[in-house]
């Protein structure tokens, strides 16, 4: 609602109650401001300020994702843990983004070269806008995700409530992320991923519901690697160019190694706690990348069946991360 | 039924029998495009013409049912409401690309 436009109602009646039609609009904006207050410190009453260090950022971020997957977020519902599959990797994959930047290899390159930090920090935010949003609104208003009003499918960033749409704008790199992301319009891999989640719900745990966790973790991977992260980094000519520089030998040695480390730690030794991408991987190259997330989804699987325990421990520590604090000083 | 962001004025008679009938309540009620109500969504109102800063702190949220409190008890009183949203002060001098 613009907030120069206020509805206005006249106390003429005994009892009255004005009635006021909501739309998706609305709600996509309470799930909008959702994700960009998660990312900010408070500095006043309802009152924020974005983070301004990545790092942080991706920590957040991680939690949240935990926190979804969990059930401990805004909204969840302790009985239905294991809905939100791809949240528990997801988790894993922005604190494998934090420990990159923390890493001195991008430390050094930040200096010199901006461009892969500053890629790994647009798509790490904008992916986390995407995602988290829907998996938001479908927290508090499932009576209207799917069926009622199915806003599902009417989610645009043109049509928020004008002081979210401002801010959404204003965000790091909103030009040229909100368009290459389509405005947000749901990819199929995503109305698929909520299909999956539904079903999930009405399913008793044991094989068949993994089966279907795995499947709505890979369909929401597709959306994340095609929909979201191809567009808006992967094919930005710089990051692809560097990527590319990355694999020659003579600056390969100061590169971070691409792994997934199942642990709350960005290092681990034991090998079946990670997953390493393959030497010939070509990381701009979606289906190459999407070769290696196929099978670091299969190793998270088996982890989350045969050490539970272990990796909902992992998840409890990253969800506490949900207030890194920012630096005082950001280069 | 008012749409967001415009104003119109059909009513509907709360029928909770506990009120007395005579006394001049005015609340406001959030439903969906199907009817259902739209609760937590924070809101402020505000006597009309008055200036409604800061217009980033609510009042409170809406109910389960979607219903605001009683926001006037005084006869003709015309009232303003808002829906409110969050500050947010973003530092892109530098990181914008």
């Amino acid at each position: 609602m613009p907030i120069e436009q206020p509805i206005t109602a006249k106390n003429d009646q005994h009892n009255k109650t004005e009635i006021i039609a909501c739309n998706c609009d609305l709600l996509w904006s309470l799930a909008h401001q959702f994700t960009y207050l998660r990312l900010s410190d408070k500095v006043g009453e309802n009152d924020y300020k974005l983070v301004d260090l990545f790092e942080a950022r991706a920590k957040r971020i991680a939690a949240t994702y935990a926190r979804f997957y969990l059930e401990i977020e805004d909204g969840g519902t302790l009985e239905k843990q294991g809905r939100y599959y791809w949240m528990a990797l997801g988790a894993f994959a922005s604190k494998t983004v934090a420990c990159l930047l923390q890493s001195w290899q991008l430390n050094a390159m930040y200096i010199a070269f901006k461009t892969i930090p500053r890629g790994l920090g647009q798509g790490n935010l904008w992916l986390f806008t995407d995602i988290a949003a829907s998996h938001w609104f479908y927290n508090h208003y499932p009576e209207n995700f799917r069926k009622g009003m199915m806003c599902e499918r009417k989610r645009d960033a043109n049509t928020l409530e004008e002081p979210v749409k401002k801010i959404t704008y204003d965000l790091p790199w909103a030009a040229a992320s909100i368009g290459a992301l389509k405005q947000f319009k749901p990819s199929q891999d995503i109305l698929k991923s909520f299909e999956l989640i539904e079903k999930i719900e009405s399913q008793q745990i044991g094989r068949a519901r993994r089966k279907l966790q795995l499947a709505q973790l890979m369909a929401v991977a597709d959306h994340e690697q095609r929909a979201v992260l191809q567009p808006l980094i992967y094919e930005n000519p710089d990051f692809a160019g560097w990527a590319s520089l990355q694999r020659s030998k003579w600056i390969n040695w100061m590169s971070p190694t691409y792994q997934l480390t199942f642990t709350y730690k960005c290092e681990i030794d034991d090998a079946e706690l990670k997953s390493l991408a393959p030497d010939d991987m070509i990381v701009e190259n979606f289906e190459s990348r999407m070769n290696w997330i196929g099978k670091a989804a299969d190793k998270f699987h088996r982890l989350m069946i045969q050490k539970e325990t272990y990796m909902h421990l992992q998840l409890r520590v990253m969800s506490s991360w949900v207030d890194t604090p920012d630096a005082a000083l950001v280069y | 039924m008012t749409e967001i962001g415009e104003a119109v004025s059909i009513t509907s008679d709360n029928d909770n029998e506990d009120e007395v009938e005579d006394l001049f309540r005015l609340r406001f009620q959030l439903l969906a495009e199907n009817g259902a109500p739209v609760k937590g969504i924070p809101y402020k109102t505000i006597q009309s013409g008055k200036s409604a800063e800061p217009l980033h702190i609510d009042d409170a949220r809406t109910s389960f049912l979607g219903i605001t409190d009683i926001v006037s008890t005084t006869e003709n009183e015309e009232i303003d409401f808002y829906i409110v949203w969050a500050k947010l002060t973003i530092n892109t001098s530098w990181i914008k690309t």
